[in-house]
């Protein structure tokens, strides 16, 4: 086809290069042997047909004279055998000389035999003459015959000389060809032997490049590959075979370059990955570590409900022996020495009931929560990191707004962001964080503003594991689970530096409607309902349930004085071995007691025995926070959470007892 | 130019090689193409083919092809053509020829023998009407005859020898290749069939020959019959004293003994002596009846053996050129076909075609000089 590329095969360069080579070679070989050969054994025939030659001439010359000699001795003694011998003779030496009449002679010389078969006819006439002469007896002229026929004999005996030497001459001329074709066959081969070895020297070269300078370039290519420069690749070849070879060649070393690229890649997301995953095990260790000490501040919440339910109990039963107390010195005690036992011990349920609420386990629930609420419950446990570093936290969250949230992962975000906040302004670059929303359009935006340095990187700070603190002082993952936990409420998160200075962080959620109150978040102190029953007239008897001495006498003194009268029982028999014998109108029973009748067996066994009485029957726990409501065993409005206020404590009553004053008396 | 040779034959070879030189080789018959030269064929043989070669042209003119005609006719030297001498000359000379295709000759078996030598080694087809001795079949793949070896002729010698019933059989020869090897086939043949000779001698052509010497060693061993394997010229020589010694000695000649000379005799001393002829002239077919009557009308004399087969061997190789072309090696092979791949020639003495010697196979007739001839054929 026109203008197609041929591409030339190493491999027919190479067999025809051997080929040539060998040829010329066995051609010159050959040649020159068969010359050399040739001229010997022309030289060696020659030789020999020269004295096969000599050999018939000496025969002719030997037969011619004993022709003579048989004619002789007929001439002396007529003899038939002699006669007969004489003509043998003459038939043998003709033979002879006929033996040159077919061979390869010059002209002179086949005269030559020409002249021998001439004078040797001439002889054996003149020699047949003397006998013929002999036979009529006339041996004088027989005899002078003979001398005639010797003298042809002599003439045939110099004519075979010079018919020898004719053929030696011829035969020196043909060994002096012979020679000059040997020596001219030597310097042949000189030449081609010259020539031979320049061939091969070029060979060699062209072999060289043929072969060897790409089975170096590949071996250079392979070594420094090996040696790690994946660059490394074999230039172009010209034949066929080798181009193949580098192409090859080629192709592996970009699939190793490829495949070591894509090992460096993927060694470096697994180095990434092992280094969040690294990460992300520290974090979650610290959650183990939070899980199992929010664990222990649970149980330990719990038990310190008991008895700040005890001292705020009696602190509360105290005020009201003192705070109206017509004595000055005890309205003072009241004021100095009660009223800040009463409020640090609200302040310690307050934070009690703040760690409960960031050790329980999200519900996973999407629901109304007061947005205020919750943030002040993660503002409270850092609030006084805040106060030992000489900064501020301000909650200036409207209390009624409400928003749609998983209540545990708002507050964990919010102490998330909090705690960065807190690190943002520690040393001298700020001094304090303000968390405050808007509501736009069905939207909260809750904004945590600081006047700190700010964000360094605002693109990359939601990003997982992206930090700006020393090693071992963060995991990066704060404000990633952030937007983990808004993303999961229907939210989401942003970050920005504000204009005037510091960082801005916003929360985005859906604003609940306004909300109505819920009956487990009664603040204010209830009005004093009426303690008698609805029916009877009679003062409400009230057992309480309790194993904690301190929880007992606290709720017995406010019972008494709001008017009930009251039972007390330490557990659950002794509040059936009660129930048994005693009206009781209402049962308030600790949900942890010891011993076999807890507050869920009492509750059971109050349902089963007394279900009127169960229906009314209220739930006093130190769980109510750390508990899934799910888990309690009476609905949220029956639960009475300690540590209480006397007013939470007493308006559980009241309901309680309105309830029964609506179902009827038991 | 050769070398000259000493003894006898040197004058004759130095003239010879001069005559050779200026000869212009006999008879060129160009048969080649008009735009290609004229292929020719060397004649080297007596003036009786001479003769013949001029009906050769008349005929050839007459038959072939318009575009392979040309014959051009060139003097040649009828003298010495046997001479070894004048041999090789010719044969050198035609060779040299590159238009020279073919040769018919030599007239005699030593001339056309030492020839062939010449002729093998330059590759140059070489037809022998009438050279009979069994030497030639050595001479080479080039060298072809017309006639038989002398073998067929000693055979044929001895039974006509042995019809005679001789009781003594003198056997005369010339001491050359032709005569001596008949010489010996014929002793051979004779004393198979239990015939002694009781003379045996020879002779040497062109050497001084003492008739009256050679009649008394004949006359001496009393023959019966004596059989002559020899040329007439030499035999014109013995036959006064050999009549006057023998008057009545039957004499059997061989072919060699055939000439024109025999019948121009005055004295017809040849007259009846009985000699081998190749050809049977007088019982032959029409077209060489045709051909006898001209070459007498021609020359006025009778065909001989080496006119008729001249004749045929011209137009033999005039054939050959004309189908083969003018290659040597061609002109070779077309002859060498003849009677296996292509047919035989239809030659005036009859179908030609050759052996593995090269040798066309042919009869032998017995004819006696002054006398019609008559059958005896072989």
């Amino acid at each position: 086809m026109r203008g197609a590329i041929v591409v030339p095969s190493l491999r027919r360069s190479l067999v025809a290069s051997v080929l040539v080579t060998v040829a010329v070679a066995t051609v010159a070989m050959i040649g020159g042997l068969s010359a050399t050969v040739g001229a010997r054994r022309a030289v060696d025939h020659d030789t020999d047909a020269l004295l096969g030659e000599q050999r018939t001439a000496d025969e002719i010359v030997l037969l011619s004279y004993q022709q003579q000699l048989e004619a002789l001795r007929y001439v002396a003694h007529p003899d038939s055998a002699a006669r007969d011998a004489f003509q043998r003779l003459g038939d043998d030496a003709d033979a002879h000389m006929r033996r040159y009449l077919f061979l390869d002679l010059s002209t002179a010389a086949r005269l030559q035999v020409e002249v021998m078969k001439e004078r040797h006819a001439s002889f054996e006439v003149a020699a047949q003459r003397a006998l013929e002469l002999a036979d009529r007896g006339d041996l004088a002229a027989a005899r002078a015959r003979m001398l005639v026929a010797g003298e042809r004999g002599a003439a045939l005996d110099s004519s075979v000389g010079r018919f020898l030497a004719l053929r030696g001459a011829q035969r020196d001329a043909l060994r002096v060809e012979s020679q000059a074709v040997v020596s001219r066959v030597r310097v042949a081969l000189a030449l081609v032997g010259l020539g031979l070895l320049l061939l091969g020297l070029w060979l060699s070269r062209h072999l060289r490049g043929l072969v060897l300078v790409p089975l170096e370039q590949l071996t250079a290519a392979a070594t420094a590959l090996r040696g790690g420069d994946l660059a490394s690749r074999v230039p172009p070849q010209r034949y066929v075979e080798l181009a193949r070879v580098a192409r090859e060649f080629n192709a592996m070393a970009d699939a190793v370059q490829a495949t070591r690229e894509t090992i460096e890649m993927q060694n470096e997301e697994l180095r990434q990955s092992f280094d969040q995953l690294q990460q992300t095990q520290d974090e979650l260790v610290q959650h183990e570590k939070l899980s199992a000490m929010g664990q222990m501040l649970a149980g330990l919440a719990h038990e310190l409900n008991n008895p700040l339910g005890g001292v705020l109990g009696m602190a509360q039963v105290l005020r009201d022996e003192l705070r109206d107390s017509p004595l000055e010195e005890l309205r003072q005690i009241d004021a100095e020495l009660v009223e800040p036992i009463e409020r640090e011990a609200l302040r310690a349920r307050d934070l009690v009931r703040s760690l409960l609420s960031f050790a329980r386990k999200t519900s996973g629930t999407v629901e109304q929560v007061p947005l205020a609420a919750t943030i002040e419950t993660a503002a409270r446990l850092r609030r006084h990191a805040f106060v030992l570093a000489g900064k501020s936290l301000r909650v200036e969250v409207d209390p009624a707004l409400l928003v749609f949230a998983d209540r545990q992962k708002l507050q964990h975000a919010a102490l998330n962001v909090i705690n960065n906040a807190l690190d943002a302004v520690a040393g001298e670059a700020g001094r304090a964080v303000i968390v405050h929303a808007v509501v736009q359009g069905g939207v909260a935006h809750v904004h945590f503003d600081d006047d700190g340095p700010g964000f360094a990187n605002v693109r990359a700070a939601l990003d997982p594991f992206y930090t700006t603190k020393p090693a071992g002082h963060g995991t990066g993952l704060g404000l990633s689970l952030v937007e983990q936990f808004l993303n999961e409420c229907g939210g989401s998160v942003s970050v920005t530096n504000r204009p005037e200075g510091g960082a801005r962080v916003t929360f985005t959620l859906i604003a609940a409607p306004a909300a109505t109150e819920s009956p487990g978040q009664l603040t204010g102190a209830p009005p004093r309902a009426a303690v008698r029953g609805p029916a009877s007239g009679e003062t409400l008897r009230v057992l309480v349930v309790d194993d904690e001495p301190a929880m007992r006498e606290a709720q017995r003194r406010l019972l008494t004085l709001e008017g009930f009268s009251v039972l007390l029982a330490a557990t659950g028999d002794e509040a059936l071995a009660i129930l048994a014998r005693e009206h009781i109108d209402l049962v308030v029973t600790d949900l942890r007691m010891p011993g076999r009748q807890d507050g869920r067996a009492l509750l059971a066994v109050l349902r089963a025995t007394y279900p009127a009485l169960a229906e009314r029957t209220l739930v006093v726990t130190g769980d109510a926070e750390g508990a899934s409501s799910a888990a309690l065993p009476v609905s949220p409005e029956r639960i009475i959470s300690k540590p209480f206020t006397r007013a939470e404590y007493m308006a559980a009553i009241q309901r309680a007892v309105a309830a029964e004053g609506a179902s009827g008396a038991d | 130019m050769p070398a000259r040779a000493r003894g006898p034959g040197a004058a004759r070879a130095d003239e010879g090689t001069r005559t050779a030189r200026a000869l212009a080789l006999a008879v060129l018959l160009a048969a080649g193409c008009r735009d290609a030269p004229a292929p020719r064929i060397g004649l080297v043989m007596g003036g009786d083919a001479q003769s013949v070669s001029r009906l050769v042209l008349e005929d050839w003119h007459a038959s072939a092809d318009p575009a392979h005609r040309g014959l051009s006719l060139v003097d040649f030297n009828r003298r010495y053509t046997s001479d070894a001498a004048v041999a090789l000359a010719t044969a050198e000379s035609l060779a040299a020829m590159p238009a020279v295709v073919a040769v018919v000759g030599h007239s005699n078996s030593s001339a056309s023998i030492i020839a062939s030598q010449v002729y093998n080694a330059r590759h140059l087809v070489q037809v022998a009407p009438t050279s009979t001795s069994p030497l030639y079949r050595e001479a080479g793949p080039w060298s072809f005859r017309l006639v038989g070896g002398d073998d067929r002729q000693a055979e044929f010698l001895a039974d006509e020898v042995v019809k005679r019933l001789p009781a003594r059989v003198a056997v005369m020869h010339v001491n050359d290749d032709y005569g001596r090897a008949l010489r010996q086939l014929l002793f051979a043949s004779l004393k198979a069939r239990g015939v002694a000779v009781a003379y045996d001698g020879s002779y040497v052509e062109g050497e001084p020959f003492d008739a009256d010497e050679a009649t008394a060693a004949i006359a001496h061993a009393r023959p019966t019959l004596l059989v002559w394997l020899g040329r007439s010229p030499q035999f014109g020589r013995l036959v006064d004293s050999l009549r006057a010694a023998l008057p009545t000695l039957p004499i059997l000649a061989s072919d060699g003994f055939g000439s024109p000379t025999l019948v121009r005799d005055p004295r017809h001393r040849f007259d009846g002596i009985r000699y081998v002829r190749l050809v049977d002239v007088a019982h032959g077919s029409p077209a060489l009846q045709s051909l006898r009557a001209r070459y007498r009308q021609l020359t006025g004399t009778e065909l001989t053996d080496q006119a008729a087969l001249s004749y045929d061997a011209l137009m033999l190789l005039a054939q050959a050129t004309r189908e083969a072309g003018a290659d040597r090696a061609a002109i070779r092979s077309w002859l060498t076909a003849l009677g296996k791949s292509h047919p035989a020639f239809p030659g005036v003495t009859g179908p030609i075609a050759f052996n593995e010697h090269g040798e066309r196979v042919t009869g032998y007739t017995l004819v006696t000089v002054g006398d019609t001839l008559r059958a005896g054929t072989r």
